[in-house]
């Protein structure tokens, strides 16, 4: 086969043209970025300097400075430029809330507010080419596939001042034809928690499950509504009727949600909990697992006083998860709880399972931490008694052991020291005693020695008190260094 | 031309249309990579204007990430890089360090620097790894662990990480590198915003040579000062920001950097977890998951993002560099003759008709045909194939194409994140970008050709990289309130 030779003085021709295309290309993309460099760096000197001049510095406003006279030379900027000046004191709304209300004032003398939401509604407010170019964005009001880039700021502007009255029209931005302008809507409905916007989430909650990729994700709307408050959970018994297990899901992780951020007592609790405890008891017998353990963990946190039948219910449940999120849930609850009914799930042959039980019964105060003791001192089990430390010792609880260490010859903390020192798993309470904190103690239990404590906590004791320094755990702890190993 | 058998002309010409393709195909995918990444990430970077950052760190309902750091012998930075892990600004989180049995002071300058105690831990690995030897723990920072191992190689170390993560969610972070803060959240954006259910999130590395850091984290962004590691700064530039964001766009992804990527717990377990088989194990991992979802979850997404962000050392020495270089060559021919059934199969989507035949065309095959252009274009030259003028207008173009596309992923720097501040970084960044193709391209390319030649013979090696060890100065840990009062996802 003869390969056909291209005709020489036709490639050289064409190199040259491309040759000269790329080196020309090169250089303009070169003298870009370089004339962008200078053109950002001077623009950020003079939108420095305006927002000096026009006083529109989070101190400046919160002082109540812009006079009738500022605030005609506002008006008279170019809206694109107005709107660079003010978006990033928008952006420190959240951090400093007196700000959201004195910015809420000025943007609505300037008639932002409604700029905001005519764009929202697709209704641009016209700006001519001289005062778009006065900032480097301005080119996105004529290019109309770009828009949604200004519907999306206007949305979150609406939503970092709280606007109320905004409401109907972010709801409506929720079926905008851009994913991030609901996304951003949605986020503003919640800052809003305007209860009227509930039935239209949870409308979208029903699409994110039905028309899969179509609308807003399930995690952003379970988010945001979240965010409102208990008073608003009778809207919510709807989804937790849907037929599908993930809008029956979310309702009762909106619920649990909304119920932890909720002060214990509070009257939502009391008038919700008649009309609740029959949705969860349905929920946590529900087909799918992943229901009934958010149903348990709602259900805990809604009965804050005593454990009800939907959370014994699913401490019983055969999937693990169900049992977890039950005994989570009550271990973050403030209230105590009998730890009788905790205690069994201390020998669970699921680990997680049992570590939420320790963490649940040591929310239980004293008489968890003495259930915690005895069924350290009973179990035969080396892994349980391993994880009992742990707990305590992230729980903070070693020195409080060894502060009552000799109390009383027979007391449970003496006997648990005794064990460890028997078990020669001492390294975490000498830690504890070589901390700061623990010197001042190991000096006070020097000095009680041989009074009450048993003759091997004495020698231990003693031992501890050789100690130099913390760092030298792996020299002291006992038996042979496993760091060295 | 009479020493020329017709034969072997007519091979030289076809050899010289080959150049021509392998160039115009390449460097017509990359130009078209960059228009796409130039328009994807200005547009990203106006919408971070209104990124839900601040609700995702607010959120309770934000999952919990376990970080998962592999290291064998990184006793000079590993503090740093688990410092950085633990100041990550995330909500609930758990950082596990794997020690992969090294031989230097590795664990015990995490010891002391994070006052370790040794904890007793069950270990029951569900992916199969080399034993675990000891665990180690601070009570004032619960959110940390560290594992010490027997040597297994950093495929083996992640899986102990993954047997160990209790998260929904895992990310990988080489024990060389320093995430930013907010890197965690900028990840986790894509997966919980988007419609789909994401099972990978990327980002991008930089390289943190010639910057200045303290307390796990950079405080002065600056270039370096030798010139191979200035080459490299750019190449990470093209790379990131051109490259892999435009295969991400295309929805044709097979490289997500394991030095910081945030990955579905659920789905790497299903495929069993990073795999020995090659020496990128990153790269084996997503076309693997792929492969998975093709086949099992049609609906599962990979994201790429350009802004969260970490820090990584690169080599400073032709040595390291070689090493480095060898080893990626070597990983991709590995990763492309594992995965070869995916090639030209529609099943596959974009992956296994573009992607992969892409990469085993340009990034491999292509590796050869510019090597064996060096030598037969010259020789095509002195047989009078090629006239004079026509060789240097080759080589100016290739040099001049290559500048472009450098100087172009400058640009894309320079209008979306501007990490470099000083106006003469920006020149410098130029300069380097347009001279990059002479002499730092023909290095790279003979590195590879040895990547190349290690595949061929079947070596299987993975090859360590030792790092110089940057200007990182740490002062003493100190533990924030969160470290010290959370519990975070452990």
């Amino acid at each position: 086969m003869v390969l056909p030779i291209p005709s020489l003085s036709l490639l050289t021709s064409l190199a040259s043209s491309v040759l000269a295309t790329v080196t020309l290309g090169t250089l303009a993309v070169a003298a870009v970025a370089m004339v962008r460099r200078w053109h950002h760096d001077r623009f950020d000197r003079r939108v420095k300097n305006l927002r000096l001049y026009y006083g529109l510095t989070p101190s400046g406003l919160l002082q109540g400075k812009y006079s009738p006279q500022c605030l005609a030379r506002l008006r008279a900027l170019p809206l694109p430029t107005l709107e660079f000046l003010l978006e990033p004191l928008l952006l420190k709304c959240s951090s400093a809330p007196p700000l959201a209300g004195v910015l809420q004032g000025l943007c609505l003398e300037l008639g932002m507010i409604d700029v905001w939401q005519r764009r929202l509604l697709g209704q641009f407010t016209p700006v001519s080419l001289r005062e778009a170019l006065t900032i480097p964005e301005g080119l996105l009001h004529f290019v109309s596939r770009l828009h949604f880039l200004l519907r999306a700021r206007s949305a979150r502007n609406l939503g970092l001042l709280r606007h109320q009255a905004s409401w109907p029209i972010l709801t409506q931005a929720l079926d905008d034809p851009h994913a991030d302008v609901r996304q951003v809507a949605l986020r503003s409905l919640a800052a809003l928690r305007e209860a009227s916007t509930v039935p239209a989430l949870l409308g979208q909650m029903d699409k994110a499950v039905s028309e899969n990729r179509a609308g807003l994700s399930l995690y952003s709307l379970r988010a945001a509504l979240a965010e409102f408050p208990l008073s608003q959970a009778m809207q919510l018994l709807p989804a937790m009727r849907h037929p599908h297990p993930q809008v029956r899901g979310a309702a009762a992780e909106i619920l649990r949600e909304m119920a932890k951020r909720e002060p214990v007592g509070a009257p939502a609790f009391f008038q919700f909990k008649s009309v609740f405890d029959g949705e969860l008891a349905r929920l946590a017998s529900d087909a799918d697992p992943r229901v009934r353990a958010i149903a348990a963990e709602a259900a805990a946190h809604l009965d804050f006083a005593v454990p009800s039948p939907r959370v014994r219910q699913g401490f019983e449940d055969a999937r693990r998860p169900v049992r977890t999120g039950a005994l989570q849930a009550l271990a973050e609850q403030p209230r105590p709880l009998p730890p009788d009914q905790i205690q069994p799930f201390l020998t669970d042959a699921q680990r997680t399972v049992r570590q939420a039980a320790l963490r649940a019964l040591l929310a239980c105060g004293r008489e968890g931490v003495s259930r915690l003791y005895e069924q350290f001192l009973k179990t035969e089990d080396k892994g349980l008694r391993n994880e009992i430390v742990e707990e305590l010792e992230h729980a903070g609880l070693l020195l409080s052991l060894l502060q009552n260490l000799g109390d009383s010859p027979g007391n449970l903390e003496t006997k648990v020291v005794q064990q460890l020192v028997s078990m020669g798993a001492t390294r975490h309470l000498q830690e504890a005693l070589t901390n700061t904190s623990g010197r001042h103690l190991l000096e006070s239990l020097l000095e009680k020695l041989e009074t009450h404590s048993p003759p091997k906590i004495d020698a231990w004791l003693e031992l501890c008190a050789g100690l130099k320094a913390p760092r030298e755990w792996n020299k002291a702890s006992h038996g042979p260094s496993k760091l060295a190993a | 031309m009479d020493m020329w058998g017709p034969y072997c002309e007519q091979a030289l010409v076809f050899f010289n249309l080959l150049i021509l393709s392998y160039f115009v195909l390449g460097n017509g995918v990359y130009t078209g990579l960059m228009v796409m990444s130039l328009r994807a990430i200005w547009l990203h970077s106006r919408r971070s204007a209104y990124q839900g950052l601040a609700e995702l760190r607010a959120s309770s309902l934000t999952p919990a990430v376990t970080i998962i750091v592999p290291a064998w012998n990184e006793e000079r930075i590993i503090v740093e890089t688990v410092r950085s892990a633990l100041a990550v600004d995330y909500p609930r989180f758990s950082v596990i360090v794997v020690d992969d049995g090294s031989t230097d002071s590795t664990l015990k300058r995490l010891a002391t620097a994070f006052r370790l105690l040794p904890a007793e831990l069950e270990y029951h690995p569900v992916l199969p790894t080399s034993p675990a030897r000891s665990f180690y723990s601070n009570p004032h920072i619960p959110h940390l662990l560290v594992v010490h191992k027997e040597r297994g190689g950093k495929p083996d170390a992640l899986n102990t990480g993954i047997n160990l993560c209790r998260t929904p969610y895992f990310c990988c972070l080489d024990a060389d590198c320093i995430l930013e803060r907010e890197a965690l959240l900028r990840l986790m954006d894509p997966i919980l915003n988007s419609p789909r259910e994401i099972i990978v999130s990327g980002g991008i590395v930089r390289i943190i040579n010639g910057s200045i850091g303290s307390n796990g984290q950079i405080v002065k962004v600056g270039l370096p000062r030798t010139a191979l590691e200035r080459f490299q700064v750019v190449e990470y530039l093209r790379s990131f920001l051109t490259g892999r964001n435009g295969w991400s766009l295309l929805g044709g992804t097979v490289i997500v950097s394991g030095a910081l990527a945030l990955f579905q717990h659920k789905a790497v377990m299903e495929v069993g977890g990073f795999s020995a088989d090659t020496v990128t194990e990153d790269m084996d991992l997503i076309i693997t998951l792929r492969h998975w979802a093709a086949n099992n979850r049609a609906d599962a997404g990979f994201a790429f993002t350009s802004d969260p962000v970490c820090w990584t050392e690169c080599p400073a020495t032709f040595s390291m560099l070689n090493r480095q270089r060898r080893r990626w060559q070597l990983g991709l021919c590995q990763s492309l003759r594992k995965h070869r059934a995916m090639l030209f199969r529609r099943r596959y989507g974009m992956v296994g008709l573009f992607s992969l035949p892409f990469h085993l065309y340009v990034e491999a095959l292509g590796t050869i045909v510019e090597f064996l252009g060096y030598l037969l274009v010259p020789l095509s030259f002195f047989g009078g194939l090629i006239s004079p003028a026509l060789l240097i207008l080759f080589i100016l173009l290739g040099l001049a194409y290559g500048g472009f596309l450098s100087v172009g992923a400058v640009l894309l720097e320079e209008m979306t994140y501007r990490r470099y501040p000083r106006p003469r970084d920006l020149l410098v960044l130029l300069a380097y970008a347009m001279l990059e193709n002479v002499g730092y391209r023909q290095l790279i390319l003979f590195f590879r050709v040895q990547g190349i030649l290690k595949f061929l013979v079947g070596s299987h090696r993975w090859e360590k990289v030792i790092h110089e060890g940057q200007n990182l100065s740490s002062g003493p840990t100190e533990l924030t309130p969160a470290a010290a009062h959370s519990n975070q996802g452990r």
